[in-house]
């Protein structure tokens, strides 16, 4: 019998997404080898077993108040070990894709985060640390934030590591030579990627 | 001697391939066994204990009749059977023709060791300098070039590997016997013809070749080497590839024009290694890489001298052909080897643990860690471990791993006393065979091994340098621990053995897509190639009995072919040697002893021990012959029998076990029973190393001879007696086991009599629609009927049933009745039970009194008869275990996960919406049905497991089941109404107990049949001639089914094949004078060969199935059970000669 | 030994010195880096937190540059989530061809097309198997005697494509650290994951695996580290772990070309050895004697 192959690029808003994450854990048959590996089960609400066993069975909304596939750190333990061959770090981000695009109100600290980053990524075409660190603690809108990483900035600058560079950003003018606004690097490209996945 | 003109070839000399060799031999088909391995015994030749008994007992396959033609030790120390040819070191390397006719070419490793002359002492291993790993003990022990494959095998004998030795002539020099060879003076003889362009290459290795003895030629151009090549004969050529004018490959290709058949090997610099192979693809033998070292250089040039020069290769035509090439083992070091394997000494695989445990083992079987020699306190095993894995290439299970756990765990307790504490790591227990579930209940209640139900990920050290490994595994409940263990057991999964694609292009059958052999439709024997059966796990997966029924079930397909093809029981009429009764003479012994290549004589003053013995009154005369191994030594030794009046002979040389072949022929060449004759070890009394006192030695010699004196005097051989076989068998059961053992017996021209309770034949088949892999049972049970009613030979008795039955191998009487009051009286050398099984009936979970309440079988059978239709569920949930594994039923009946699977499966195919949940305890999806289970898991059901201890809970609200349980992983009530609740209830046994006291064997605790030894006599009960088959001794599939019955009609055939049968030389007998009649030899009998006869007022031997073991001589307490050679005066006589010399 | 050269945004930034260090260890060891002209970002771990395509264009992207310079050359990175994010296009275009062509409609835009040329490496898969640690031994000129180094090299390097090293029970650089004269500290923590950007978004839990990892190395002398995430997340915040633990648990953290450059006798200004966050005057002391 052929393999089903596991198709993640799916358009984000809808429901198709976890249905293809469902289809990637169906195979799955509880061992708790994911669990067992995981590095930061000991901070997780549901174990990744658990929250596979929630998608089997197509608990979205428990799946979606669960912190747990925020707090994977994308270290593949989980994906090297399953006897099953699951791919359990990409299903984890379809999860991250799905949260952000439903907005899901709990897990905003850590979509802006991603956010804001491929937004810097989209504007610049390389990350802009400087610039994007602050429009993430902005976004947060949680003043004490960024006081937790106010020393790191701070030693960060002292060993010149944070440049501050110009935004290298493409002027689109009229007829007359004109500039009419500044196109981000990858804004095209972007947009053709959002056409490429609405298909 | 009766002989067959049929015969076999079957490839791999493991369980399986002894099993089905002995089947084939027994059946007097003359046999060929090959096995590349230098030894025999596959596997097992590894494991000193075996499920579930915990110690061997394969000795138990050793023929039971005609047990002369065989020998009678311990068969994992070797075999030997009149109509076997066992050749080792050998491989299949082409085959041709067709079923019933194929030619096989055979080729056999060159031997540097003449298995004649060694003794085995171990000189040679002394000064071989090599040293390796040895695979016997997995790696866990070193040892040398020169080795003995297997340090317990009868005759033992040293063996060269190939790939290690350096050639360096030590063993060579130091063998007493003359026994090694490695044909340097036949090397002078070789020509090689060296061609390169650079002086320096030619001229070191002539200097090199020289020395190992080579006649070389030398040419410094291509066009020189062509010349060269046309005036002279050359056995090689070593030809460089980078030349000015004609390179090599140009000169290979005319030379291959000059003389097709030239070895030419290449030799190549790095950056013209693909020319080089380019080159092997136009005729070049091999390539060699530059720069050369003489030391690694030399022994490829002499491997492949041997290669070209010494190679055995040998044609012959057999029959058909049975593969059991067995299976490897799994190496946890490949893939992603998440359990440090190979980087944690404390690691080991199951086989290195069994070695660990092993008396022959690296610290004699004493449990230590193997990284530092600490106790051992705490053992994890960790199952599935490259098995169950789609990463490790493996959606199937390895099927034997649970178990080998579970009895590894046990002797770890046995053999600490019970302080060693044991876990098994698993994910379902696969304890699906007979009496499995007991055995690990057992382990856990009454032993105390931990079962811990959790797939651990890795394992790591603890940090500190204290060799302990750490597992951190998360429970059920998500719960993460750590625990730290001394050492951890991996259960290396089963892989196709590496040669497998090979054997099977060759011999033209298909592998299945994990590799392992394919098998047809409801056969587990039969291949695409229909004269090509397979056995054991060479077809995947099985334990022993597993592995032991499917290669009877091989030898009896692959003896159909051979008949089919007209190849079988005609006989060549086998000449009847006159032998001469010397009862009544005194005893004259003529004792003849051999010098051993000076060994002996040079140790002891033969002349002296030849006067000693001379001055004993029962010997007439001494001779001293040297090497009476040698083919000169031997025809002297004949000759000097020849002409003499002796009546017995003593032969005092080595090894006895070798000469019971030998003795044999000199019987028949003489007239003598060999039973007059005794073969004596004095050789191993002057193995070096013991650095006796003279006169100490010449004492144990001259017990050594004393003792085997007394022996003979008393020995008084009874001609063998031989019983009349009534060539019919009787067969009870008309499902498809008895139905399949019917025309297995019926094809080969036995009458068969088939006896069925019911109107009906095809049993349980008649309610089966369809197999998980999409065969038809209904079409195979319509095949099997219809072939079945226009046989011939086989004659139906439908609503019949037995009233009587008596007798004993090969002449039993059977009345049966049918309905219609009619009766019947049948005579028979056999009889097949097969009286089958069925599905048990339950009053749990409210079954019977719900319309949605139904059975596995239920299911199936309405939705073949379309009264449950799919369209018109939503929800279907499974209970596993109905009243199974628990007592008092506490079994598995195994079939029922297929069948659930089975079901599921095809309601979703059906229509993929319906939801499907299964309730188990443990899925026993074992060997390759493990990928319907991930089908299914695939195709969206539900598995959500339970323990016993907390099962489902249905109840009925308006007359529909409502359901409750708790899904351990997310911890909560599940509570589902489904459409329908299916149960699977298991497999009872059929009518089984009022057949068996019918026929005189017993059941077990559970009703099914009791075979006389699970693993190796799974279809025989104790009492010879009654054989069982299919559900009446265990739940099994169609498939296992039909293997069984196949195995039970083999097991039959061995004794309807023959008039008479010969009893063994060594049996025992009544003094009825002496007996008492208390009858405790009855009870003691292990073969029941003996009962108390009624007419007769006395008790009686059944020679035929008397085994010759010597209990009831020992339990009688009247001295009136003898054994014959082995009577009181004999070994009484025996004691005192080794006393007398004891100081 | 030429090398198509992808440093990635951080290696511009916070990771300068391993941009830096990278750069002329490899040229002191002979080998030829030319830097990818017009590279992006990679997609990093957000562009798969945001769209699966998205992350493989951004990644292809670069792949295409590289293979219009030089189809049959390896590409290699030194930062172990820019090495993970290019490799697995490679991979996942072999198995998909659908998703190759989606990917090359995209990259029109570009005016590029990746045909699935090129290798993608990490910096250790060519330093531990295009150099000979025997023809490395002669280079050194300032050996590392007495150093004991603990090596990590955390996840992506390693996972989940089992290329060059056992991805539970790395030991690939030990060679390499002991023809420069280094001693390896025995740990288990060389695989385990420091928790990556959960350090901006779920800070605790990464403070967590970090310290630990900490822990673990006491007794070392540095730790080496292949991968700016990691070298962060070790480095920052040793002393606010020190201060949860209640011990000090500072260590100097340096990336692997910056040791490997130390021992080819390159001075610590040209490693950019100032430019670490957590560095010793002991451990400098140590490496200058």
């Amino acid at each position: 019998m052929a393999e089903k192959q596991i198709d993640f690029d799916i358009p984000v808003d809808g429901s198709d997404l976890l249905e293809s994450v469902q289809e990637s854990v169906r195979a799955c048959m509880q061992c708790g080898t994911c669990s067992g590996s995981c590095a930061n089960s000991f901070a997780m609400d549901f174990t990744p077993r658990h929250l596979w066993r929630l998608a089997q069975l197509g608990e979205t909304d428990e799946i979606f108040n669960s912190k747990t596939f925020y707090l994977c750190s994308a270290c593949y333990y989980c994906t090297l070990r399953c006897p099953r061959g699951l791919k359990l770090t990409e299903a984890m981000s379809a999860l991250k894709r799905l949260a952000t695009a439903r907005g899901i109100k709990r897990h905003r600290q850590s979509s802006k985060f991603y956010e804001i980053f491929i937004k810097t990524v989209e504007r610049y075409g390389r990350v802009r640390e400087m610039e994007f660190i602050n429009r993430y603690f902005f976004s947060l809108k949680d003043p004490l934030l960024p006081l937790e990483f106010v020393s790191l900035g701070f030693n960060l600058m002292k060993k010149r590591k944070i440049p501050f560079q110009l935004p290298i950003l493409k002027p689109v003018r009229d007829q007359n030579g004109k500039v009419k606004y500044f196109e981000g690097r990858f804004e095209r490209l972007f947009r053709k990627v959002e056409e490429l996945e609405a298909r | 001697m009766k002989k067959k003109i049929g015969s076999a070839l079957v490839v791999g000399s493991g369980i399986s391939g002894i099993r089905s060799a002995l089947d084939m031999a027994e059946q007097g088909y003359q046999v060929t066994l090959i096995d590349k391995a230098p030894h025999l015994g596959g596997v097992l030749t590894q494991l000193d204990y075996q499920f579930p008994t915990d110690h061997c007992g394969m000795c138990k396959m050793l023929p039971l009749v005609e047990r002369d033609s065989s020998s009678q030790y311990c068969l994992r120390k070797g075999l030997f059977h009149e109509n076997i040819d066992i050749m080792l070191s050998t491989e299949l390397v082409a085959m041709e023709g067709e079923p019933g006719k194929f030619q096989v070419m055979l080729r056999q490793e060159p031997s540097m060791v003449d298995q004649e002359r060694c003794i085995g002492c171990g000189e040679c291993a002394g000064v071989c300098p090599v040293e390796v790993s040895d695979l016997f003990n997995a790696g866990l022990t070193r040892r040398k070039a020169i080795y003995l494959p297997i340090p317990h095998n009868i005759p033992n004998s040293y063996v060269v590997d190939m790939a290690t030795c350096t050639h360096c002539g030590k063993c060579e020099k130091i063998c007493p016997t003359q026994a090694i060879d490695f044909g340097k003076e036949a090397r002078k003889k070789f020509r090689i013809l060296v061609v390169d362009d650079e002086l320096i290459v030619r001229d070191s290795l002539k200097e090199w070749l020289l020395d190992e003895g080579f006649e070389v030629h030398m040419a410094e151009s291509g066009a020189e080497a062509l010349e060269k090549m046309s005036e002279t004969h050359f056995h090689l050529t070593l030809l460089d590839i980078k030349m000015p004018g004609i390179d090599g490959v140009e000169v290979l290709k005319r030379a291959k024009e000059i003389r097709p058949d030239l070895p030419v090997v290449m030799m190549t610099a790095y950056a013209t290694v693909e020319t080089a192979v380019e080159a092997m693809k136009i005729g070049a033998h091999d390539y060699l890489m530059k720069p050369f070292d003489p030391d690694s250089l030399m022994p490829l040039i002499v491997n492949l001298y041997h290669d070209i020069k010494g190679a055995n290769v040998q044609e012959m035509e057999v029959g058909s052909v049975i593969l059991a090439g067995g299976f490897d083992s799994y190496d946890p070091f490949s893939g992603k080897n998440t359990y440090g394997y190979g980087l944690f000494p404390n690691v080991v695989t199951s086989i290195e643990f069994e070695r660990m445990l092993s008396g022959t083992g690296p610290n004699p079987g004493k449990l230590i860690r193997p990284g530092d020699g600490e106790e051992v306190q705490k053992i994890a095993w960790l199952q599935c471990v490259g098995s169950r894995d789609q990463q490790a290439d493996a959606d199937f299970c390895s099927s034997a791993c649970c178990m080998f756990a579970v009895k590894e765990a046990l002797l770890a307790k046995k053999k600490s006393g019970g302080k060693i504490d044991t876990t098994i790591f698993y994910m379902d227990m696969r304890t699906f065979g007979k009496d499995f579930q007991r055995y690990r209940d057992q382990a856990e209640t009454e032993s105390g091994v931990r079962f811990e139900r959790s797939r651990v990920h890795s394992v790591d050290t603890t940090g500190k340098d204290d060799g302990r490994l750490r597992l951190a595994y998360a429970d059920t409940a998500g719960a993460i621990h750590v625990e730290d263990f001394d050492m951890v057991v991996l259960a290396a999964g089963q892989r196709p053995p590496s040669s497998t694609q090979k054997v099977a292009e060759m011999c033209g059958v298909e592998l299945n897509q994990w590799g392992f052999c394919q098998t047809e439709g409801f056969s587990l024997s039969r291949t695409n190639n229909e004269g090509v059966l397979v056995g054991g796990s060479f077809s995947g997966l099985k334990d022993i009995s597993e592995s032991v029924i499917q290669a009877s079930s091989a030898s009896l397909e692959a003896s159909r072919i051979i008949h089919s093809k007209g190849g079988g029981l005609s006989e060549e009429p086998s000449p009847e040697t006159d032998v001469r009764d010397v009862s009544r003479e005194a005893p004259r012994v003529l004792a003849v002893i051999c010098g051993c290549g000076g060994a002996l004589s040079n140790s002891v003053n033969l002349d002296e021990i030849s006067n000693w013995l001379e001055a004993k009154a029962s010997v007439s005369e001494v001779h001293i012959i040297d090497s009476i191994c040698t083919q000169d030594g031997w025809d002297n030794l004949k000759e000097t029998l020849q002409n003499n009046l002796a009546n017995r002979v003593l032969i005092g040389a080595c090894m006895p076990y070798v000469y019971a072949r030998k003795l044999k022929e000199l019987g028949n060449s003489t007239g003598l029973n060999p039973q007059l004759m005794e073969v004596v070890d004095l050789r191993t009394l002057v193995f070096p190393g013991g650095d006796k006192e003279n006169d100490l030695l010449k004492q144990e010699v001259r017990t050594v001879l004393s003792m085997s004196i007394e022996k003979l005097k008393g020995m008084d051989p009874l001609p063998v007696t031989t019983s009349k076989i009534i060539q019919k068998a009787l067969v009870v059961g008309g499902g498809i086991a008895g139905l399949t053992a019917a025309l297995a017996i019926a094809d080969h021209g036995f009458e068969v009599t088939l006896v069925e309770k019911t109107g009906e034949l095809g049993g349980n088949l008649r309610t089966l629609h369809r197999t998980i892999e999409g065969h038809s049972p209904q079409e195979l049970m319509a095949k099997t009927i219809s072939r079945v009613e226009k046989h011939p030979l086989i004659k139906t008795h439908k609503d019949a049933k037995i009233i009587y039955s008596q007798g004993y191998v090969g002449n039993f009487s059977t009345s049966i009745e049918r309905e219609d009051g009619h009766g019947e009286t049948i005579e028979h050398g056999v009889t097949v039970l097969a009286t089958g099984g069925r599905e048990a009936d339950t009053k749990s979970y409210s079954y019977g009194e719900s319309e949605a309440i139904l059975t596995q079988q239920d299911l199936e059978q309405r939705l073949a008869e379309g009264t449950v239709a799919p369209a018109g569920l939503a929800s279907v949930a499974m209970i596993q275990c109905v009243d199974s594994r628990e007592e008092p039923r506490n079994y598995c009946s195994r079939i029922c996960c297929q069948s659930a699977l089975k079901n599921a499966l095809f309601l979703k195919e059906q229509d993929p919406g319906i939801d499907i949940y299964i309730f188990y305890r443990d899925m026993m999806s074992y060997g390759f049905m493990e990928t319907y289970f991930t089908q299914a898991r695939k195709a969206g059901v539900i598995f959500v497991p339970y323990d016993v201890n907390q099962k489902p809970k249905v109840n009925l609200e308006n007359g529909r089941p409502k359901l409750s349980a708790i899904d351990p992983i997310l911890g909560r009530e599940w509570v589902l109404e489904p459409d329908l609740l299916v149960l699977s209830t298991g497999i009872v046994p059929g009518d089984g107990l009022g057949v068996a006291g019918q026929f005189g064997v017993t059941v077990n605790q559970d009703g099914f049949y009791q075979e006389a030894e699970s693993r190796w006599r799974p279809v025989d009960f104790i009492k010879e001639g009654v054989f069982m088959c299919g559900l009446a001794h265990s739940p099994r599939s169609i498939k296992e089914t039909i293997a069984m019955a196949n195995a039970a009609a083999q097991r039959s055939l061995r004794i309807l094949n023959s008039e008479k049968l010969a009893a063994g030389s060594v049996v025992a007998e009544v003094r009825h004078s002496l007996c008492s009649l208390c009858e405790r030899c009855i009870a003691f009998c292990p073969y029941e060969a003996r009962h108390y006869s009624e007419d007769e007022e006395m008790i009686v031997v059944n020679e035929l199935m008397c085994q010759g073991c010597g209990s009831c001589a020992a339990v009688c307490p009247n001295s009136a059970s003898v054994l014959h050679g082995y009577s009181d005066q004999q070994v009484f006589g025996v004691i005192d000669a080794a006393l007398e010399n004891v100081a | 030994m030429n090398y198509i050269y992808y440093p990635g945004c951080s290696l511009e930034a916070t990771a300068l010195e391993y941009n830096l260090s990278t750069q002329a260890t490899m040229g002191a060891l002979g080998a030829e880096l030319t830097e990818l002209k017009d590279w992006t970002c990679c997609g990093a771990s957000a562009a798969e937190a945001t769209s699966y395509l998205l992350s493989m264009v951004l990644a292809a992207r670069n792949l295409a540059l590289a293979e219009k310079m030089d189809s049959d050359a390896d590409i290699m990175i030194p930062c172990s989530a820019c090495y993970l994010n290019l490799r697995k296009v490679e991979d996942h275009v072999k198995q998909d061809k659908k998703l190759l062509d989606k990917i090359n409609e995209a990259l029109k835009e570009e005016g590029l097309e990746y045909k699935g040329g090129v290798r993608v490496r990490h910096l250790v898969d060519v330093l531990v198997n295009d150099f000979d640690p025997e023809s490395i031994e002669p280079l050194v000129k300032n050996k590392l005697t007495g150093l004991r180094v603990a090596t990590y090299y955390g996840c992506q390097a390693l996972r989940p494509y089992v290329i060059y090293d056992d991805p539970e029970q790395p030991r690939s650089l030990e060679p390499l650290l002991l023809a420069v004269g280094a001693k390896v500290h025995p740990w288990e923590m060389g695989a385990k994951c420091c928790g990556a950007a959960l350090m901006t978004t779920k800070k605790d839990v990464a403070l967590e695996l970090t310290g630990t990892i900490l822990k673990a190395a006491q007794g070392a002398d540095c730790i080496v580290t292949i991968c700016p995430m990691c070298e962060m997340n070790l480095e920052a915040f040793q002393e606010s772990i020190s201060k949860t633990r209640g011990e000090d648990l500072r260590i100097p953290v340096l990336y692997l070309p910056q040791l490997i450059g130390l021992a080819l006798g390159l001075s610590s200004e040209e490693i950019k050895l100032e430019m670490n966050l957590a560095m010793t005057d002991a451990f400098k002391t140590k490496i200058a004697g």
